[in-house]
């Protein structure tokens, strides 16, 4: 009887003790929970209310007109997780962005010295910023940045698309560079593209060339279809907006054509073509029409391979590219073509996740043209300035 | 046989008094904890509503010392100590 008393006894105590370890462990792994949800919500709304804030700063500080800055904080914060190995409170990446546009009531005033090429911070600008530890494994030449700003990270990626467009993206962080973060290299030739080296320099969103295999700079291959130059118009409120465009070799004669827009729905491009005549650009782009309501267009035969510098694009040169196209448009006569049925739309891609969707265009003498989905818009009300 | 159960009778009560001691101090640390942080998120974005005319003025662009997070004091009322 004793001997079973202290049996029962000490099984209650081992039973006292299991539920003390089991339901105390319960419990602290709430709590660690608990800590792991608050601490990281707290965290989450203070970033993203600091990008905001942030980002109206360096609207405000910006110069010209609508200064727009979009600015994305990644900030470095140790929060503690009951599922990681006891001791180490890993670093967790907290994001949080904001985008926000300052009127500054100044577009009278900055339409009149539209004359002059339009100045860096009238671009839109767009930030990052990160904390803590710098990753990537690419260093660049300090010399391409002729402001001298320190590049904080760099990272890179590559994204094959198809059997022919490899692209690689490369993801820059600058310390106050406004500029789009995304840097698109691009192959020199599409048809050697598999056996090509892609340039080695990054160049910026705005300023895509093709370097020649015999030296110099050429504008994108048809079937990149990717962006060059901004391309400015007016809205019909008055205010200023930039537009990209795209450049193609759509008549297949080696020389590239500027498309100011696409339409998807009509197979229909925009274009600004080379040659001085629009009979001869109706003979060469299938059937072109030439829409008058969009004239006053410079007849000026400039191609793009005028523009072969031999070396990376300055921001000097940029700006001397833009004044260019300016005053060819405001001072000559040659025409914004429209061309009709010159081929079909055969798919729309996207390249990554949130980066640039493209509709591909096949023309039709069988090649293809890829156009950004943002220049298929209507390019009446883009052009409605000109064409008074 | 008689003193030794006796004698666990008092262990346990003397268990239970401790256990219930530490499990009501965890429950208040935990409450006030999540009173704490529940209380910052709603702080915040109130203090951050109430400057958003003050951050869009020329005057003080993109105000950011809008909100200080208290010290976290589990044992005050609401988790917060000072400010």
């Amino acid at each position: 009887m004793k001997k079973l008393a202290e049996g029962i006894i000490s099984e209650r105590k081992a039973q006292a003790l299991t539920e003390l370890a089991i339901f105390g462990s319960i419990l602290l792994f709430c709590l660690a929970m608990l800590i792991q949800f608050g601490l990281q919500a707290n965290y989450q709304q203070e970033a993203q209310m600091e990008a905001f804030r942030k980002a109206q700063q360096m609207a405000f500080n910006r110069d010209g007109p609508n200064s727009a800055v979009s600015l994305t904080l990644f900030k470095n914060k140790a929060i503690p997780d009951p599922r990681d190995q006891f001791g180490f409170a890993e670093r967790v990446a907290i994001p949080g962005s904001g985008s926000v546009t300052w009127d500054t009531d100044q577009s009278a005033a900055y339409i009149k010295k539209f004359d002059d090429a339009p100045q860096e911070e009238d671009l839109p600008a767009m930030y990052f910023q990160m904390e803590g530890v710098s990753r990537g494994d690419v260093v660049l030449d300090q010399d391409n940045y002729p402001t001298g700003e320190r590049i904080q990270d760099v990272a890179k990626a590559e994204v094959v698309s198809g059997d022919k467009n490899t692209f690689g993206f490369y993801t820059a962080k600058f310390e106050k560079r406004p500029c789009p973060p995304k840097i698109i290299v691009v192959f020199e030739d599409r048809e050697h593209s598999q056996n090509t080296e892609y340039i080695k320099e990054p160049v910026f969103k705005d300023q895509i060339m093709v370097s020649r295999l015999e030296g110099g700079f050429e504008g994108i291959e048809a079937e990149t279809g990717s962006t060059l130059l901004m391309y400015p118009y007016f809205r019909r409120s008055g205010s200023l907006i930039k537009q990209r465009i795209t450049d193609a070799d759509l008549d297949g004669d080696g020389r590239l054509e500027y498309i100011l827009a696409a339409d998807k729905n009509k197979n229909l491009f925009y274009i600004r073509y080379h040659g001085a005549s629009p009979a001869d650009a109706y003979d060469k782009v299938g059937n072109i029409q030439v829409d008058t309501a969009y004239a006053q267009i410079d007849p000026g035969d400039r191609e793009v391979t005028e523009y072969g510098l031999g070396r990376e694009l300055t921001p000097q040169d940029r700006q001397g590219l833009l004044r260019d196209f300016e005053k060819s448009i405001q001072h000559s006569g040659s025409k914004i073509v429209r061309t009709e049925n010159a081929g079909s739309v055969e798919s729309e891609t996207t390249l990554n996740a949130k980066q640039t969707t493209y509709y591909k265009f096949r023309l039709n003498d069988g090649r293809t043209v890829s156009i950004p989905v943002e220049l298929s818009t209507d390019p009446g009300t883009a052009l409605y300035k000109w064409a008074n | 046989m008689r003193s030794c159960l006796i004698n666990n009778h008092a262990q346990s009560a003397i268990e239970f008094s401790l256990a219930f001691i530490l499990v009501i101090l965890f429950l208040i640390l935990t409450g006030n904890l999540f009173v704490w942080l529940n209380h910052n998120l709603v702080q915040r974005q109130s203090k951050y509503e109430a400057t958003r005319v003050q951050a869009a003025s020329p005057s003080s662009p993109g105000k950011l010392d809008f909100y200080k997070t208290p010290e976290l004091n589990v044992f005050a009322p609401g988790g917060i100590g000072e400010k």
